[in-house]
């Protein structure tokens, strides 16, 4: 089988330097304030990751407008509430989107799924079913958050938790256990 | 400094999913692209489990280890499941990870929601409300839809029978109707005990509903349900992306909810069906069934595998059709054994996949592929179809209603319009079955009463295995 090393060294040298940097940075920042620079940082990440892997990148141009919504929002400031709750939960630090933002990225997103998602063949129809109910566990990054709170919440977040991590541990693993199979020879 | 970056990695992780399913749709990036999707998952969820361990104090490191555990946990489950589960079982496995990723919905919007209870924050706005109660009526009815299409799937002796239920329409509209009536109660409410209290009574209509709905449905149907479970359990990923204000849950989920309307749509032309009609139609009950079965079939013979084998010795083109009944024999192997000693043998030997044979979109390939048949032999429909004249025989192994000529002969059939595999074209037609009772369909199949037919009844791996002995020894 041809795993083109070039791309997964991509990937896995931008998973290893966000993670690095995430720990160096929580070393010594315990601020969950946003700053007004994660703009233009945000913006180079993305734009770097997206033409790293592959030319023809079209589609996932609509996921980067995300940034922008919170950051204009962040000056509006939920202070007494946030400095209080600050500790059991930390997302709530900045101010929601807005569901108009929600609705522009998930109609965006849908169009990107059905242009990248075409012409499969029919051997690749159920890992592509199962890969991508492995993402569907993406749920975990809610679960884990809604589970950080010591309370009966945090125990329902849990259990959140459990069934996502299931689903996108055994759904990836699946995944390559089957298309290992197909590219035996 | 670190929320921000925890942000950006979520757009990394969404970006991975875009390249990963865009390569999963080609059979030479097919194990990066899934590779791919994992290593987004991995940033995602290590970078929100270090902004946790920073900033979730509320128990300090307790909540950290606490959550970690659950991780752990879940991750032993899933891979355990992963490893142990046999290619025939890939069917109930998909559908089980399906319904544990709608039930997590479910529990985050719950969380999400209890967590306001007794808490100064601002309560939820509308739309916040209304993303809620949707993450909860998605995810309840992908979980207990799944659960149901698992027990299907797995052959539960207490599920074989659909259970019957009075006016089944009746009964799921108006279920539909009072959880609609109780989500606007919810959304213009405003205390939040109203909230939640609303909130447990939607998730349980929601988990009938999706029992009911899947409750009816089974055999040849069950790939649509199976890629609509599969999207639906990406919508609700997405929902609750809005209920907690969270871009990847809303990218990824919204990925995977194209993905799967992809596969269904896919899976219903592939029957000739409209989604409305698989979903709430009823197969094969009244209408016209196809003529007498006894007439039908006065004609039928029935063949020995050492005649099988006489006929193959001879045979230049060999094309195996196979159907669920060979995943239920497990006879993949035997199938493929066959095929080699038929190509040592000197014919060519190629597999008909029809799009919706077996029990969920391409459960034929990964059969055949674990059986070690190359990639290429196996022919999709529309390509053997035209070159079916010049196979001398078709073995028909375990499929009944995807090679039913009756598609095309008569309108009034519940198969009426769909495309079949042609093998009544090819000379010789040999039709391993146990019987002669119908397909899904339930409608006699003229195929196994033609001229060019043989029938050979039994277990399909058993008489996969006597034609090789009867060839060895020939």
């Amino acid at each position: 089988m041809s795993q083109s090393p070039s791309s997964i060294k991509v990937v896995f040298l931008v998973g290893a330097a966000t993670l690095l940097g995430g720990f160096l940075l929580a070393q010594d920042d315990k601020s969950a304030t946003p700053s007004s620079s994660d703009e233009p940082v945000a913006e180079v990440t993305t734009e770097a990751e997206v033409a790293d892997p592959e030319p023809e990148k079209q589609p996932a141009e609509p996921a980067t407008p995300e940034p922008e919504p919170e950051a204009a929002a962040a000056p509006i400031d939920p202070a007494p509430a946030a400095a209080a709750h600050a500790a059991s939960a930390p997302k709530r630090t900045v101010t929601r989107q807005g569901i108009i933002a929600s609705l522009t990225i998930f109609v965006l997103a849908v169009f990107v799924g059905f242009e990248v998602i075409t012409k499969v063949p029919p051997t690749l129809h159920t890992p592509l079913m199962s890969g991508s109910n492995a993402i569907s566990g993406i749920t975990l990054v809610g679960a884990v958050i809604v589970a950080a709170t010591l309370s009966f919440s945090g125990f329902v977040g849990l259990l959140a938790v459990i069934l996502a991590t299931v689903n996108a541990v055994g759904g990836f693993v699946v995944t390559h256990r089957m298309l290992a199979m197909f590219s035996k020879r | 400094m670190l929320y921000p970056l925890v942000k950006i990695s979520y757009i990394v992780a969404a970006a991975l999913f875009i390249f990963g399913l865009k390569q999963m749709g080609r059979p030479k990036t097919a194990v990066r692209g899934n590779l791919l999707g994992a290593s987004g998952m991995l940033v995602a969820v290590v970078m929100t489990l270090i902004l946790i361990a920073q900033e979730g104090v509320f128990g300090q490191v307790a909540t950290f280890w606490f959550i970690g555990v659950g991780v752990l946990f879940g991750g032993a489950i899933g891979a355990f499941l992963a490893f142990k589960v046999q290619m025939t079982q890939m069917p109930q496995l998909v559908a089980l990870f399906n319904g544990f990723g709608g039930g997590a919905s479910v529990f985050v919007a719950a969380a999400e929601l209890f967590s306001m209870a007794g808490s100064n924050k601002p309560a939820m706005s509308e739309d916040v409300l209304l993303a809620t109660a949707l993450s909860g009526i998605i995810g309840a009815v992908t979980f207990w839809g799944s659960l149901v299409a698992f027990g299907k799937l797995q052959e539960l002796s207490w599920m074989k029978q659909p259970f019957k239920v009075p006016m089944q329409h009746a009964v799921n509209g108006g279920l539909a109707l009072i959880v609609l009536l109780l989500v606007i109660l919810m959304v213009t409410n405003q205390s939040v005990a109203m909230h939640i209290t609303l909130y447990i009574f939607i998730a349980l209509l929601a988990s009938a509903l999706g029992v009911l709905l899947t409750n009816p449905i089974g055999g040849a149907d069950m790939p649509v349900v199976i890629a609509l479970l599969n999207s639906y359990s990406g919508l609700a990923a997405a929902a609750t992306g809005f209920v907690i204000d969270n871009n990847v849950l809303i990218i990824a989920g919204s990925l995977v909810g194209a993905s799967g309307v992809i596969l269904t749509n896919l899976m219903c032309k592939a029957m000739n069906r409209s989604l409305f009609n698989v979903l709430f139609g009823v197969m094969g009950e009244g209408g016209s069934s196809g003529g007498d079965i006894d007439e039908i079939y006065a004609t039928v013979r029935s063949t020995s595998a050492d005649d099988v084998a006489m006929i193959l010795e001879t045979a230049q083109r060999v094309v195996f059709v196979p159907g669920y009944g060979m995943a239920v024999a497990q006879a993949q192997h035997a199938v493929r054994n066959l095929g080699k000693m038929l190509e040592e043998n000197g014919a060519t030997v190629e597999y008909a996949i029809h799009p919706v044979a077996g029990r969920m979109p391409g459960h034929m390939n990964v059969l055949l592929a674990e059986a070690d048949v190359e990639y290429e032999k196996l022919v999709e429909m529309d390509t053997i179809n035209p070159t079916m004249e010049t196979v001398d025989v078709a073995i028909v192994i375990g499929a009944n209603d995807v090679v039913n000529p009756v598609s095309k002969t008569d309108p009034q059939s519940p198969i009426a319009g769909m495309p079949i595999i042609d093998v009544d074209k090819a000379r010789t037609v040999i039709v391993l079955k146990r019987s002669l009772s119908p397909g899904f369909a339930g409608i006699p199949n003229p195929l196994f009463a033609a001229e060019n037919t043989m029938m050979l009844y039994g277990d399909g791996k058993d008489a996969v295995l006597e034609i090789t002995n009867a060839l060895k020894e020939g």
